[in-house]
């Protein structure tokens, strides 16, 4: 078909050439229905380039979005599961979760816990609209509330925010304070402008996954869809100008195939590229800034004409400042910089190869390749840990001698009491005031210091791998952080200390003390796999995780359980630890963010509520806050006994 | 990242579809409806970022300055206006698969420049070319050479076409 088309493409080229130099030589009849036909022809190879243009997806070569970390997800509200637990309904209507009705829910729990109401009371109070000062969020639960008309989802649809969802955020924002979340609110779309929301919807987002890089050393040559399409322009005015017969359309088909012609003249570039690397410090310190600064430099003898260079940001590190992407011009010898900044984070983060996308002049073949840079390869980063506050722990002493000051008295270093003396006390124990006073003897007793056995449990479930930034740390690495702060100040103060991963069998240091000890607490907080930074942790606790755990747990021991409680299941572990007589702390850090996800929040605090309603205390702990000071705040919470 | 599409590439894109409605669209209503159309439908694709979008634009631009040719419209203004339409059809493309690949906020103005510059050389070449080698002006040539040109123009691009 190609050749029979290209060779009556050059007959007829050659009799139009005659024609043009000899008018009278060619007397080719030029019926009209050929001509239609010609016309009719072009228009419909047209139809199938133009088709093909459109469907082109894929221009360029995906790069990834190596500045972030893979993206952190927010925590799942879980919205849905919670209102047909709480509140089921006999016939549910469709499969969307009404707006509302979910929202009532919320409401009527909310009511009920932080208002101490029954639910029957709570109820009433939503119906009537007297649970909040806010007009509107109250009007829009109560029993005759507003419904969504057309042009509401219309907007809805088009735009992604309506006056009847602003209203639904007001109610929202109404429980969110009822529940104590402060927080200035959604910041999403609707705040931002119009345009903004329209990119989003639909412009041409950039995929968020990071595929994996191709090894150094790889070259992949490959057309691009850049000018697919371009013969329709040719073919639609060759038809037209057929069929009309006007010179001008004729010529205008003649610029399209010039064009065609074009996007088929360029060669594959062959890059001849070096890349050199510059790193500030290979073993920073947590959340020290690194500069990274990247030379690559065109060691070949052409032009680049189209570079685009993006460097291999290690996965689990996030870039701070900067970008690590660069599109220039490279002629011989010339070179370009790349330089950014990276956040470090605890782990060993080792460089990926250079992606460097070269394309021809035109822009219609490109050639991709990995470049492996010359410099440091990784970037090494351990915490030191450092304790800056004491750590109260629960009653429930074993018999060492620890700084855990009991009600027991008996021996040790702090005044309890006097009684009366009895042969045998020692002397240095007498109460020389008392005799001196009433000539008695008394013997002081004190307050004995027992040590705790407690370990560490820190949940490293997928619910807990959640953030309030798709480019920060993880509640796993805020949990690990923080026990690895607690796991110093006990061990400091002489307690007994053992560190396991929830639902992860293996992870399992038994209680112990010493320096030894120290050490292999944080290596295993540092290394072991469930606490890596990206590591993918169980999605589910185990059925027979829980008597296993208590299989290990030496009998009187307590255990602190770092656990964003982003999941019931995680709370119920909690509580059924807690019953069988193992007291449980819980140390929580808030992963959710108003801006964002407020019903996360809404459910996450209740959560905490039914959990210190059933005497499992539990430290609520701010984000942005250093471990030491949730730690140090229980300390003076629990204090007064 | 920023992956808007980028900015002198957007810009470029823009302004030749402005220029292709000053050039076409004093040839009619129809020229000057189909430019004025494929106009805005590509300044808001270039500025949303959807290439679809785009693409319709270009189309309608061209529509308008094929209209305008059949209507008679001067030859160099037609072969003008179609340029400027393909100009901001690449450049807009190019714009947005850019921004996609390396950001908004890089540096882009040299490698976009330097594409811009290229694609309408490749234009001004063939329109030249074809002008130069069809002047009414020089001795009236029948009609049946350019159709005969044009079938020889199909046939090969229907050989060259992937």
């Amino acid at each position: 078909m190609k050749r029979a088309a290209a060779l009556s493409g050059l007959v007829a080229f050659g009799l139009g050439l005659a024609a043009y130099v000899r008018p009278g030589l060619v007397q080719v009849p030029v019926e009209r229905l050929a001509v239609v036909l010609l016309g009719v022809t072009a228009l419909g190879l047209a139809v199938f380039a133009v088709r093909a243009r459109l469907q082109a997806s894929g221009e360029t070569a995906d790069v990834g979005r190596p500045e972030t970390t893979p993206p952190v997800p927010e925590p799942a509200g879980e919205l849905r599961a919670f209102v047909d637990r709480v509140d089921p309904v006999e016939h549910p209507t469709g499969l969307s979760l009404g707006e509302r009705r979910a929202l009532r829910t919320l409401a009527v729990e909310a009511v009920a816990r932080f208002r101490n109401a029954t639910r029957d009371a709570a109820r009433r109070m939503v119906d009537e609209g007297t649970w909040t000062d806010d007009p509107v969020g109250a009007a829009f639960l109560d029993a005759d509330g507003p419904s969504q008309s057309a042009t509401d989802r219309a907007r809805r649809l088009l735009t992604g925010w309506s006056p009847y969802r602003a209203r639904a955020d007001r109610a929202e924002a109404a429980i969110a304070a009822l529940v104590g979340l402060d927080g200035p609110g959604r910041d999403s779309d609707e705040r931002r402008g119009l345009l903004a929301r329209l990119r989003r919807r639909y412009g041409a987002f950039e995929r968020v996954a990071d595929p994996d890089r191709p090894d150094a050393g790889s070259s992949v040559v490959q057309t691009t869809a850049r000018w697919r399409g371009i013969s329709a322009v040719a073919l639609v005015a060759f038809a037209v100008g057929t069929l009309t017969r006007e010179p001008a359309v004729i010529l205008v088909g003649a610029v399209g195939v010039g064009y065609t012609a074009y996007a088929r003249l360029g060669t594959p570039p062959r890059p001849d590229l070096s890349a050199d690397r510059t790193v500030s410090s290979t073993e920073p310190r947590p959340d020290e800034a690194v500069d990274v600064s990247l030379t690559v430099t065109n060691e070949g003898e052409s032009v680049l004409w189209d570079l685009r260079l993006v460097d291999g940001v290690p996965r689990s590190l996030a870039v701070a400042d900067g970008t690590p992407r660069l599109a220039t011009v490279l002629r011989p010898g010339e070179s370009a910089t790349v330089e950014y900044t990276l956040d470090a984070t605890r782990g060993d983060h080792s460089f990926r190869p250079v992606r460097a996308i070269a394309r021809d002049l035109p822009g219609s073949v490109e050639t991709d390749t990995a470049l492996s840079a010359a410099g440091p390869g990784a970037v090494r980063c351990v915490p030191p840990l450092d304790a800056e506050a004491e750590l109260a722990v629960r009653d429930q002493p074993t018999r060492e001698t620890g700084r855990r000051p009991t009600d027991i008295g008996g021996d040790g270093v702090e005044f309890h009491a006097t009684r009366p003396y009895r042969r045998g006390d020692p002397l240095r124990r007498v109460d020389w005031n008392h005799r001196a006073k009433t000539g008695e003897l008394a013997t002081l007793e004190f307050r004995e210091q027992r040590s705790v056995s407690v370990v560490c449990l820190v949940d490293t479930t997928t619910s807990a791998a959640v953030g309030p930034a798709t480019d920060g740390p993880t509640a796993v690495d805020r949990c690990v952080n923080g026990a690895g702060v607690v796991v110093d100040a006990l061990l400091d103060d002489g307690h007994r200390v053992g560190v396991a991963a929830l639902a992860d069998a293996d992870c399992w240091l038994e209680p112990g003390a010493g320096e030894q000890h120290r050490r292999r607490a944080r290596e295993l907080l540092a290394t072991a796999p469930p606490f890596a930074p990206d590591g993918s942790g169980a999605d589910r606790i185990p059925l027979n995780w829980l008597d296993r755990f208590r299989a290990k747990l030496p009998a009187a021991s307590q255990v602190i359980l770092f656990s964003p409680l982003c999941s019931r299941t995680v709370g119920a572990a909690a509580r059924r630890l807690d019953a069988h007589g193992h007291p449980v702390t819980v140390i929580s850090p808030d992963p959710t963010d108003p801006a964002r996800d407020r019903i996360a929040g809404i459910l996450r605090r209740f959560r905490v509520w039914d959990l210190r309603a059933a005497g499992v205390p539990v430290v609520d702990w701010e984000w942005d806050e250093p471990p030491a000071m949730a730690t140090a705040r229980t300390a003076v919470r629990e204090a007064p006994r | 990242m920023n992956a808007a599409p980028t900015r002198p590439g957007a810009a470029v894109a823009v302004a030749a579809a402005a220029l292709v409605v000053v050039v076409a669209g004093g040839a009619g209503s129809l020229p000057l409806a189909a430019t004025l159309t494929g106009f805005l439908t590509l300044l808001v694709g270039t500025v949303i970022g959807n290439r679809p979008a785009i693409t319709l634009g270009a189309a309608g631009l061209l529509v308008g300055v094929l209209a305008a040719g059949v209507g008679g419209w001067p030859i160099p203004l037609a072969l003008a206006g179609a340029v400027l339409s393909v100009l901001a059809w690449d450049s807009a493309t190019a714009s947005v698969a850019l921004g996609r690949q390396v950001g908004a906020d890089t540096a882009t103005a040299r490698v976009e420049l330097v594409r811009a510059g290229a694609t309408t050389a490749a234009g001004v070449v063939t329109a030249g070319l074809g002008w130069a080698l069809y002047r009414p002006a020089v001795a009236p040539r029948p009609v049946r050479v350019p159709v005969l040109l044009g079938i020889a123009a199909i046939a090969l691009v229907v050989a060259v076409r992937r």
